[in-house]
């Protein structure tokens, strides 16, 4: 599904991911975690093409497609979704327009037929059950005014309207509760399928306590110091990141 | 020059408008002296700092006669604007051409036929609120007709009244027309009055318009002007409201296409408890120049008022808001607020904005704010990582920036009009009609 080749990136002419090298196959979850300023976000955002980024070195590859020459909506409507770790508002934008132009733009690029309006709501419908989004929110302009759980559970209704190919979740964890913490999960966890594979990325193991990775990367300064399995990420909850960046754990 | 310009469209002679009361032959010449002597503005003046006049000076107008395309004009019009749920009423180059079914409750006259018939019923009024300034000025010596409109007290028809105006320039000859409407919202009178300014396709033109508004005590009025011009059309538009005892008028103007349009918008806030709202969206576009210049006087105490103007300027088009709030000494619980907001959609455009309160009182609560920004990337993005080209990512944004003001327009088949003309007027736009919904 996905392979990262040696990849380097800097912004503004700092350097900030340092040859990172990751293989994530088919139907698989991986989690990216590490401590702040590790380059867990940049990561996300290289990834899903958003301006700012300078690609030095390497390259990656997502089902055959040279990713890194794409645009944004190429990426996007080819499969790759990134859930914002600070989802944006567009004030005067409808939840409804906004993801019909997004679902048939993608559909477009599958080479299949655009949604008409009863069918698109009878979808919307559908997928916003699965993090429990009322009809108002799904009418209502994106994001605006909604709080900080809509906000992500609107992520992930995006995500399930789009059905990408590569989920990738920056920080959806952080500014939730636990209990919409426990909803977006289970939304996430209904899209977990063969076919489709995702990258979590968070600074506490508490969101992999449900979304369960199949493999977890600490990232620090740049790299991937370590790859293990899902206890990795217990061990780190204990020990915290201090042995990685030589401070202790704050 | 000036002399030139004027002496071109009739200023300086002796104008005979037959059969007009003396006191108009009066008003006329006074107007057309102080044309004469004082000239045209020039970027020296003030007030026309942004607004350059020189395209228009070396164009030999003649003011547009009568001509045999009424019908014709009017069937353009109508193809331009589609069905509405309003009662409308057609002009062409400022005179009316027919009057329809007259809708009940209102009395609407042609301004020629009554300043012959009944000029008493005029002369408290006519001219005695629009600026007296340049274009007001040519206006009042030259306005051959218009409408006179009256709503009587207590009386709220249920449909708009849609004036549409059509510029109607000959092929090769620049045409200059001087359309004028007085209009009394008698009191605890409700009223929905629509401008709308088409330009046929020719030669130049030069609209000069004059609209006065009188609402009396506990009238209501609502006021929706539309400028939807083309490359060859120039808009100078004078718009003054008076407004008596708890009345409350709302203006929303929106200019969507002309080489040239200058508002100019007075709001006298003469009694108490008078409440002001005066709302704008412009898209300039091309080398298209916009400017409103509005002004509000609080003379009363216990009067508010409430100002929105929300602008996108693409290409090398430019855009000028200067808005000022007078608040008089002696006026008491005044709420005065004024915000100028402006999206700037190319490096080449320019946006001057000039908003400012003058005050002289010390019981009130106002506020002023203006803004020009380029369109968030961070929305762009948003936009784009969700599949959506960039092209219509900027469409979408672009839109969403004025339409909290085109969505508070009453008339849904007007506000789907004004939706679809600025999305076919933005960059790879199509397909957007849903967006409106």
């Amino acid at each position: 599904m996905l392979t990262i080749k040696n990849l380097h990136a800097t912004a503004d002419g700092k350097s900030i991911l340092k040859g990172i090298n990751l293989e994530l196959p088919d139907g698989e979850v991986h989690a990216i975690m590490g401590p702040n300023g590790s380059g867990k976000s940049t990561l996300s955002h290289v990834l899903a093409g958003r301006p700012g980024y300078e690609i030095t070195e390497g390259e990656v590859l997502f089902d055959g497609l040279n990713l890194l020459d794409m645009a944004p909506e190429e990426r996007a409507q080819a499969g790759v979704f990134l859930a914002f770790q600070y989802p944006v508002e567009l004030p005067g934008v409808s939840n409804v327009y906004f993801l019909k132009a997004a679902l048939n733009a993608v559909r477009k690029y599958r080479g299949e037929d655009p949604l008409d309006a009863m069918e698109f709501m009878k979808l919307a419908r559908e997928k916003a059950k699965l993090v429990e989004l009322g009809d108002d929110l799904v009418k209502r302009a994106v994001n605006h005014g909604f709080s900080g759980g809509e906000k992500k559970r609107n992520e992930i209704f995006q995500m399930a309207m789009l059905e990408p190919k590569l989920c990738i979740l920056d920080e959806t964890d952080s500014g939730l509760d636990i209990d919409a913490l426990a909803t977006v999960s289970k939304g996430v966890n209904a899209l977990r399928d063969a076919k489709r594979s995702m990258l979590v990325i968070t600074h506490y193991q508490r969101l992999l306590d449900y979304i369960v990775p199949d493999v977890v990367h600490v990232l620090v300064d740049g790299k991937i110091a370590r790859t293990g399995n899902k206890e990795l990420a217990k061990e780190l909850e204990v020990k915290g990141y201090a042995e990685f960046t030589g401070r202790a754990a704050s | 020059m000036t002399n030139t310009f004027l002496s071109n469209l009739g200023i300086g002679e002796s104008l005979p408008h037959q059969g007009e009361p003396s006191w108009l032959a009066h008003l006329r010449s006074e107007a057309a002296s102080r044309l004469l002597d004082e000239g045209l503005p020039t970027a020296k003046t003030e007030a026309w700092r942004f607004t350059s006049l020189r395209s228009l000076l070396d164009v030999p107008f003649a003011s547009a006669g009568r001509n045999e395309r009424n019908r014709e004009c009017q069937s353009w019009a109508e193809e331009v604007l589609g069905e509405d749920d309003t009662n409308r009423l057609y002009l062409v180059n400022g005179r009316p051409i027919g009057f329809g079914k007259a809708p009940t409750d209102i009395e609407i006259h042609r301004l020629a036929q009554m300043l012959v018939d009944q000029p008493e019923a005029i002369q408290p009024y006519l001219a005695r609120h629009a600026r007296s300034d340049f274009f007001g000025a040519l206006n009042s010596a030259l306005f051959e007709d218009g409408l006179a409109v009256h709503v009587h007290s207590g009386k709220r028809p249920d449909k708009a009244l849609h004036l549409v105006h059509i510029s109607d320039p000959e092929q090769d000859t620049p045409t200059s027309c001087y359309p004028r409407l007085l209009l009394l919202v008698d009191a605890n009178a409700e009223f929905s009055l629509i401008e709308t300014y088409l330009s046929r396709p020719g030669a130049t033109d030069l609209c000069d318009a004059v609209t006065e508004l009188i609402v009396k005590d506990g009238g209501k009025l609502d006021h929706l002007r539309l400028v939807l011009g083309n490359d060859n059309s120039n808009h100078l538009g004078t718009l003054a409201v008076h407004q008596a005892r708890d009345s409350q008028y709302t203006s929303r103007s929106v200019v969507m296409g002309g080489k040239l349009t200058r508002l100019e918008i007075d709001a006298r806030l003469a009694g108490p408890g008078a409440e002001c709202k005066l709302e704008g969206v412009y898209h300039a576009i091309g080398k298209e120049h916009v400017a409103h210049h509005t002004t509000i006087i609080h003379e009363a105490s216990n009067c508010s008022s409430r100002e929105e103007y929300r602008g996108l300027v693409d290409d090398s088009a430019h855009a000028v808001f200067d808005g000022i709030i007078k608040v008089e000494r002696g006026t008491t619980n005044t709420a005065a607020h004024q915000q100028n907001h402006n999206l700037l959609l190319s490096e080449n455009a320019t946006i001057n904005t000039k908003p400012h309160l003058e005050i002289d009182s010390d019981d009130l609560s106002a506020s002023h704010g203006a803004t020009v920004g380029a369109l968030d990337p961070n929305q762009l993005f948003f936009l784009r990582a969700r599949g959506i080209d960039e092209s219509r990512a900027r469409a979408i944004l672009t839109y969403s920036f004025v339409r909290s003001i085109l969505d508070r327009i009453g008339s849904e088949p007007i506000r789907a009009l004004l939706a679809k003309r600025l999305l076919t007027r933005l960059p790879n736009a199509e397909d957007m009609a849903e967006l409106a919904q």
